[in-house]
């Protein structure tokens, strides 16, 4: 089959650029190492004693594995989300999950202040705004979901949605306009995203809730290609629509709501990923969009952490600026060329 | 055939609707059908005579609001998702299907009621997606996506993946809708093909009744909330047929098997000849509005005259006088022209 070694040939390719990716940045940072340093640092010939040692370890690494699975968690979170919403511009954020988090981190840091609450004194942890996001976006989920249960047009989700987006953007402003300057900054930091809050502990954390999202979305790929067909069609095939739907919110909630409350809404890999994989792959099957939404995913997302610290100084720019700076002219030249080949 | 075992379907005292907020609205009650293996059934109604929620509740999507439904002497209600997808497959009318799909990869899902959960496909599933491909004749376009091929082409391919998921009965929600002629013909010797060789049960819902009374072997005809079931031939002679129109001026003529305005008469005229030249010139007359008589005519004669490649349509009025015509066309003309000067 002529289409197999095409796909051989090109996954061969990605999983090469993935990998130097992962390797250029983990040389990238303010520590200066070489090469032969992470080899010796993985064949576990080098020792504790050495200068780039602690830092490499503390830091480096779980800055790079949670940009892998950062990267392959929204991008199977935007595969999913679209092909449930058969809409070529669903996203992992459709759901309403980055507007909860951003509205539970808003009422921890702005609303602390604004009603002088100040249960922060000296300022908030990391794992205080890791509770909030993850609280918001669990009750915004919540309240999706009992709505998604009375409501059998999907479609009606998608409005609701950036509906409640809104609703949400709406309550932040008026936290941003009562608030002080330094919970205003501490806000605004958290949603241009970060991949450096997250600690070798926290990585205890990250790499189950998205290792299974991304098992459960794998358990139902046979499922998501039918619903490609509609859900009629879907349906008279014997697909459980009720169940599928609830393993995707499931899965989805994890990946991207775990990502969120972590690492901040990051946005575009969701949405731009799962259509770069299907123009290259040339395909609809799930089977094989998810693995390779996961490489393609970790390997921009590990890009565009390289790109976000030029030069390896202590500049740090937002990830979220350079993801979007990434992904919004892929978006636009999908809707602009209106692809017959997607969805119609 | 009309053994126990060939029915395929059996529903007594149905009753079919939707309910959306507390309110109900049926659209069809005190139903009884049956369908038998080998028949090839067309479901024809006026538009929102619920022929698309016959389907629908057929195939379970919508739940009965009363009775049961028997697959091969199973009630429905019992069967799991795919249990049911074995037994019934579904075509719906005009899907909206992302375009980058590829044939093979469609019909293939018709495998999935037979699939395990990671979907691996056996030998048997892949010879089955072949021969399914292979019957509706789109082998030759298994790997073209689908925003490649025609719309005859497609609906073909749709109908594969209903063969490919094996069942005794398949039922198609207007399946020659967007089709050209051609492809409607085509379609139709292909699912008669299916029903007598492969004893399937095909109802199809459709508004070409030229194609459903040629093809079917029974008609059901959804009039007041429930069905006639009729062979086609007794659906026109008792002329339940009319059914379908309640406009008074538009009749079915049982000896052109069509609907026909009842237009203004201009009169009656003798028509003689033979073949089909005769029958078009026929058919020409009684569009413009003659009643073709020959016992009562009022002297208008015409006369078919078929000689050497050359065909002439002689026009003799009652005065002996005679105009010559050499096209249907020009008969036309010369007849209603002269109808005017005369009345």
């Amino acid at each position: 089959m002529k289409a197999r070694n095409k796909h051989i040939i090109i996954g061969s390719l990605l999983i090469l650029a993935f990998l130097f990716l992962a390797v250029a940045d983990m040389l990238t940072g303010s520590v200066e190492m070489q090469f032969r340093d992470v080899i010796r640092f993985f064949s576990g010939s080098a020792n504790g004693s050495e200068y780039w040692y602690d830092s490499f370890r503390l830091f480096r690494i779980p800055r790079v594995v949670t940009a892998i699975f950062v990267g392959a968690g929204l991008s199977v979170s935007g595969l999913l989300m679209q092909s449930l919403f058969r809409n070529p511009l669903a996203g992992p954020y459709i759901l309403g999950i980055s507007s909860g988090a951003s509205l539970g981190v808003a009422i921890a840091v702005l609303g602390a202040g604004a009603f002088g609450v100040g249960i922060m004194q000296g300022g908030l942890s990391e794992l205080w705004l890791v509770i909030s996001a993850a609280t918001g976006s669990f009750l915004i989920m919540l309240l999706v979901a009992v709505i998604a249960i009375r409501q059998q047009d999907i479609m009606t989700l998608l409005v609701l949605g950036v509906l409640i987006g809104s609703a949400v953007s709406a309550i932040v402003g008026l936290l941003q306009y009562m608030s002080q300057a330094g919970e205003l900054k501490l806000y605004l930091l958290w949603t241009m995203g970060s991949l450096r809050s997250v600690s070798l502990q926290d990585l205890n954390y990250l790499i189950p809730v998205i290792g299974i999202g991304i098992l459960l979305a794998w358990l139902i790929s046979g499922n998501l290609n039918l619903l490609l067909l509609g859900e009629d069609a879907a349906r008279s095939l014997g697909v459980r629509i009720q169940l599928t739907r609830f393993v995707i919110f499931v899965s989805v909630s994890l990946l991207a709501g775990g990502i969120t409350a972590f690492c901040g809404p990051i946005g575009f890999i969701g949405i731009a990923v799962p259509h770069i994989v299907r123009t290259i792959f040339k395909s609809s099957d799930h089977r094989l969009l998810i693995p390779w939404s996961i490489i393609a995913g970790a390997g921009i997302m590990l890009g565009a952490d390289v790109l976000s610290n030029p030069g390896g100084g202590n500049t740090i720019l937002p990830i979220n600026s350079i993801t979007a700076l990434i992904g919004i002219p892929f978006v636009i030249w999908l809707i602009i060329s209106k692809r017959k080949s997607f969805f119609q | 055939m009309t053994g126990k075992h060939s029915t395929y379907l059996k529903g007594q005292n149905l009753k079919m609707g939707y309910q959306h907020s507390g309110k109900t609205e049926i659209i069809l009650e005190n139903l009884n059908l049956q369908a038998n293996a080998s028949e090839l059934i067309g479901l024809i109604g006026r538009n929102g005579s619920g022929k698309s929620t016959l389907l629908r509740s057929l195939m379970g999507m919508l739940p009965l609001m009363q009775g049961d439904l028997m697959i091969l002497e199973q009630a429905i209600r019992h069967f799991t998702p795919k249990q049911k997808a074995k037994k019934i497959a579904y075509v719906e009318a005009s899907a909206n299907l992302p375009g980058n799909l590829r044939v093979h990869e469609i019909v293939a899902y018709g495998r999935y009621p037979y699939s395990s959960l990671l979907w691996k496909q056996d030998v048997e599933a892949k010879s089955k997606v072949h021969h399914a491909m292979e019957q509706m004749n789109v082998l030759h376009l298994a790997d073209r996506q689908l925003h490649q091929i025609s719309d005859g082409e497609r609906q073909r391919c749709m109908i594969a993946r209903a063969l490919a998921q094996d069942t005794p009965i398949i039922l198609l929600d207007e399946p020659a809708a967007h089709l050209d002629i051609a492809n409607r013909y085509e379609l139709m010797k292909m699912l008669r093909q299916l029903a007598d060789e492969q004893k399937k049960c095909i109802i199809m819902s459709s508004h070409d009744l030229d194609i459903m009374l040629n093809y079917t072997d029974k008609l059901w005809l959804i009039h007041q909330k429930n069905i006639i079931s009729q062979a086609p031939e007794d659906m026109v002679i008792q002329k339940n047929i009319e059914l379908l129109v309640d406009a008074s001026n538009l009749n079915f003529s049982m000896e052109n098997a069509k609907f026909e305005i009842e237009g203004n008469s201009r009169g009656r005229l003798c028509l003689k000849g033979e073949g089909p030249v005769f029958q078009w010139t026929k058919r020409a007359l009684q569009r413009i509005g003659f009643e073709i008589e020959c016992n009562k005519s009022e002297g208008l004669n015409v006369i078919v005259n078929e000689c050497d490649e050359v065909t002439e349509w002689i026009i003799e009025y009652a005065d002996d006088s005679v105009r010559k015509a050499f096209s249907i066309e020009q008969l036309v003309d010369i007849l209603k022209t002269n109808h005017y000067e005369r009345t």
